[in-house]
């Protein structure tokens, strides 16, 4: 899997309260939120929901976490489940947590729970970087440019914003940026005179309607 | 016209040629078949040696038979017999010798480096007495996955072979072959991971504690079952100890665990309580139960655990084979109803809970102190392994990186891949909190399907699909209470008697992604998350009795990895460790290619 897309879940998976619910034996006691479609969602599609093993008539909203935008509610019913609920994604591609209300104690039937899930809302794409110069020494003036392409499965990212931020031994030293041609191609200068040292670019494919933003960090380049 | 007496003497040169080449293929062929009756013949010697449970002289006439069957080998290699074999009628006859000679000399040549190994380990006291040389252990080990590998390839290549084509009173024998070589495949398969495992345990360099999670495949998890029960063993240099025993409810008294080592994001996936020692084994990745049960058992006994391993009804089942008959309050259990008594009579016979856990402490005493007293018979121990009905697997964790390592190697440690490819899994965890998974059966296959088209995730994939069919075959009434009790909260559906509630897990290959999920035709909502890198969709289902459901999955999986490289391999489906071992199959349109 992408690892970009790992790290943004991770993020995501620690920045919510890691409290939960402690329920008894046997498996599958705890509210669940059920997803009947959970890839290949699109920005502002809609995604279809039910909350199970709720006590009946309780209440259950959704939302997504920090971004506002669309709502949904439902009561749970006498089988445990709400009715399917559908939440409208946000318009922008990006990893987004869907989110109950607090559950209470009362209604989960052990702690009181808000239940989350990460959703990846838009497409994911590859991005290949490098970095070249004209001249491997400070004293020739070198221009760096940095170079790839961005494909997402076998379609190249077209006319796409870009971002390069050029770092020397670890620090940023500039930031770019650009967008790719109609060939999902991209070729950036990021400057001169930067002195001597170890260079790399973090090359990030801006979120848009379309695509999660995703990046690359090239290979050191090395500047005597 | 009349031939000149150059050409005359060509073709009378040429008719010699043909008749000798033709008497050397005869020749040839003749050797081959007295030399696969001779290892017949010395085949039938050896189940005298072994009914003997004389090790030397198995060891002996296995190398006889070896011989024999090397210079059957080495005839049906021959190409001028080769050439035969494409003939009408007897080429079939030809083709079936000439597999049975190559894949038996495999599986001779090691059988006989397997017994010879077994009885030299056995005059130095295996288990019992300080092991002094390690060697041998590990030249058991590599015995075995040899002996293994070689049985699997014969039963494979035989399989293949339709009896019905062959003459000379060949199809009769092939037919018996198949039979036996496929029993004696089923054998081996149980019992090379047995040994495996076994013998690393004895080599390991000094003292170990090992935590034998017993599980109940009646209620079932994702690594097989609920702990029923479990014992502590210690092996110091290869002498083995039982130092403890008992049921899940002295492992419930200890108090709960500290689950901190758990991994996050995996903790609400299935809805279970990490604190339960019973709940602990949700996710199907070994590794992560093993170490809840080190964690446990460090933090309320304040010993170290060394390593886990797990085992169900089914490997119970072969150590029962292995110790021979057991009494326990005048029932006696043996290869033939241990897994039957376990699983289901056991709840009819002792319907006291206590008295019934007890039942099952007695017996497994008995049989763990049979077993490490060294009374052991070979032959019972193949026997159960041969007759094995179960999906039972023997899993093993080790904190040692290196004898993890080990265990991975041999593919016993349960460990849930996190590489690319198409490999699907598939398991079941009980969520009625009752024994009604002696019940279950499971059929599932996977289709890997046509190629262009794209994931959201970002590779370019095919279309695939995951389908399972989930049979209740618990009856509708006559079970007693605790085993069809259903300890899930009520949520005014009905559940009559027999009822279960199950959690399907498919564990899809890395990167792909779901376009549609139907149970019995229908849209179905599914928990999700992501385990060991692969997505998982998880089905809560409430099974009727006498119920089976139909899920269906289908996806897009990735054909090339993260540094765009294109992904091969055949499909690979993993079946939930259970009782009733399930039904896979899996299929292909064919390769695909990136643009």
């Amino acid at each position: 899997m992408k690892k970009s897309l790992i790290a943004l879940t991770a993020a995501i998976a620690l920045a919510t309260p890691a409290a939960m619910p402690a329920f008894a034996y046997p498996a599958g006691s705890a509210p669940t939120l059920g997803l009947s479609t959970v890839s290949r969602i699109v920005p502002g599609g809609n995604v279809s929901v039910i909350v199970s093993r709720v006590k009946k008539n309780c209440s259950v909203t959704l939302s997504w976490s920090g971004v506002g935008g669309d709502t949904a509610t439902g009561v749970v019913r006498a089988t445990g489940k709400t009715s399917v609920l559908s939440i409208a994604t946000p318009t922008n591609a990006g990893v987004y947590t869907l989110t109950t209300n607090t559950i209470s104690s009362s209604c989960s039937g052990g702690d009181a729970v808000a239940l989350t899930k990460s959703i990846t809302v838009g497409k994911l794409a590859s991005v290949v970087g490098k970095l070249a110069t004209s001249s491997a020494y400070v004293s020739k003036n070198p221009t760096v440019t940095a170079s790839g392409t961005i494909k997402s499965g076998s379609v190249s990212v077209a006319n796409a914003d870009i971002t390069v931020v050029l770092k020397k031994n670890g620090s940023t030293v500039r930031t770019v940026h650009g967008s790719t041609n109609g060939s999902g191609a991209y070729s950036l200068s990021v400057g001169a005179d930067t002195g001597a040292g170890a260079y790399t670019a973090v090359v990030t494919l801006d979120a848009n309607t379309v695509y999660v933003g995703s990046s690359v960090t090239t290979a050191a380049l090395n500047l005597r | 016209m009349l031939l000149t007496k150059n050409k005359r003497n060509a073709i009378a040169l040429g008719a010699v040629a043909l008749v000798l080449f033709v008497v050397y293929a005869i020749v040839r062929i003749a050797l081959m078949v007295v030399s696969l009756q001779n290892t017949m013949g010395e085949v039938e010697k050896l189940q005298t040696a072994a009914h003997n449970k004389d090790l030397a002289t198995l060891s002996a006439g296995l190398g006889k038979a070896s011989d024999a069957i090397s210079a059957a080998d080495s005839s049906a290699s021959d190409p001028v017999v080769q050439l035969f074999s494409y003939l009408p009628i007897i080429g079939a006859d030809i083709n079936v010798a000439a597999v049975v000679s190559s894949d038996g000399r495999l599986v001779l040549q090691a059988a006989q480096e397997v017994t010879s190994v077994a009885n030299q380990l056995g005059k130095a006291g295996i288990g019992k007495e300080v092991l002094t040389n390690t060697a041998l252990v590990s030249s058991m080990r590599d015995g075995m996955s040899s002996m293994n590998k070689a049985v699997q390839k014969l039963n494979v290549d035989l399989s293949g072979i339709d009896p019905t084509s062959l003459h000379f009173g060949l199809n009769e024998k092939i037919a018996a072959a198949k039979t036996a070589v496929s029993s004696l495949a089923n054998a081996s398969a149980r019992i090379t991971p047995l040994v495996q495992i076994g013998t690393i345990v004895l080599e390991q360099p000094e003292k170990k504690r090992w935590f034998i999670s017993i599980q109940n495949l009646a209620e079932l998890r994702g690594t097989g079952g609920i702990t029923g029960a479990y014992a502590i063993i210690t092996s110091n240099h290869g002498k083995l100890k039982l130092e403890e025993y008992g049921s899940d409810k002295k492992l419930l008294a200890m108090g709960r665990i500290n689950f901190n080592s758990y991994p996050e994001e995996l903790r609400d996936v299935w809805g279970v309580d990490l604190a339960d020692w019973r709940d602990i084994n949700a996710s199907a990745h070994a590794p992560y139960a093993a170490k809840l049960l080190a964690d446990g058992w460090q933090q309320h006994r304040g010993e170290k655990v060394d390593g886990v391993l797990f085992i169900g009804q089914g490997v119970v089942s072969e150590l029962s084979g292995a110790v021979g008959p057991v009494t326990v309050r005048g029932n006696t259990i043996d290869l033939k109803n241990v897994v039957s008594f376990l699983s289901k009579d056991i709840y009819a016979k002792f319907t006291d809970v206590k008295v019934k856990d007890a039942v099952v402490g007695e017996l497994a005493s008995q049989m763990f102190k049979r077993l490490l007293d060294g009374k052991v018979n070979a032959g019972g121990f193949l026997s159960a392994a041969a007759e094995d009905a179960t999906g039972d697997r023997i899993m093993a964790w080790s904190q040692d990186e290196k004898t993890q390592q080990e265990f991975i190697s041999y593919s016993v440690a349960g460990v849930v891949s996190d590489q690319f490819g198409p490999n699907v899994q598939v398991t079941l965890n009980n969520a009625g909190g009752n024994k009604l998974d002696a019940y279950t059966t499971l059929k599932a296959d996977y289709l890997l399907g046509v190629c262009n088209t794209d994931t959201f995730t970002g590779y370019q994939g095919r279309r695939s699909r995951v389908t399972v069919d989930l049979t209740n075959g618990a009856p509708k009434s006559g079970l007693p209470a605790y085993v069809d009790v259903r300890l899930d909260d009520w949520f005014g559906e009905a559940r009559p008697k027999g009822s279960n509630r199950e959690l399907v897990t498919v564990y899809g290959p890395v990167g792909s992604e779901s376009e549609k999920i139907t149970v019995n035709g229908e849209d179905e909502f599914v928990m999700t998350g992501i385990d060991r890198n692969r997505p998982v969709w998880i089905f809560d289902l409430q099974m009727l009795p006498g119920e089976t459901k139909k899920l269906v999955l289908d996806l897009i999986e990735p054909i090339n990895d993260d540094n765009l490289e294109l992904i091969s391999g055949k499909p690979t489906l993993t079946g939930p460790v259970m009782l009733n071992e399930p039904s896979l199959s899996t299929s292909s349109t064919g390769g695909c290619s990136l643009k």
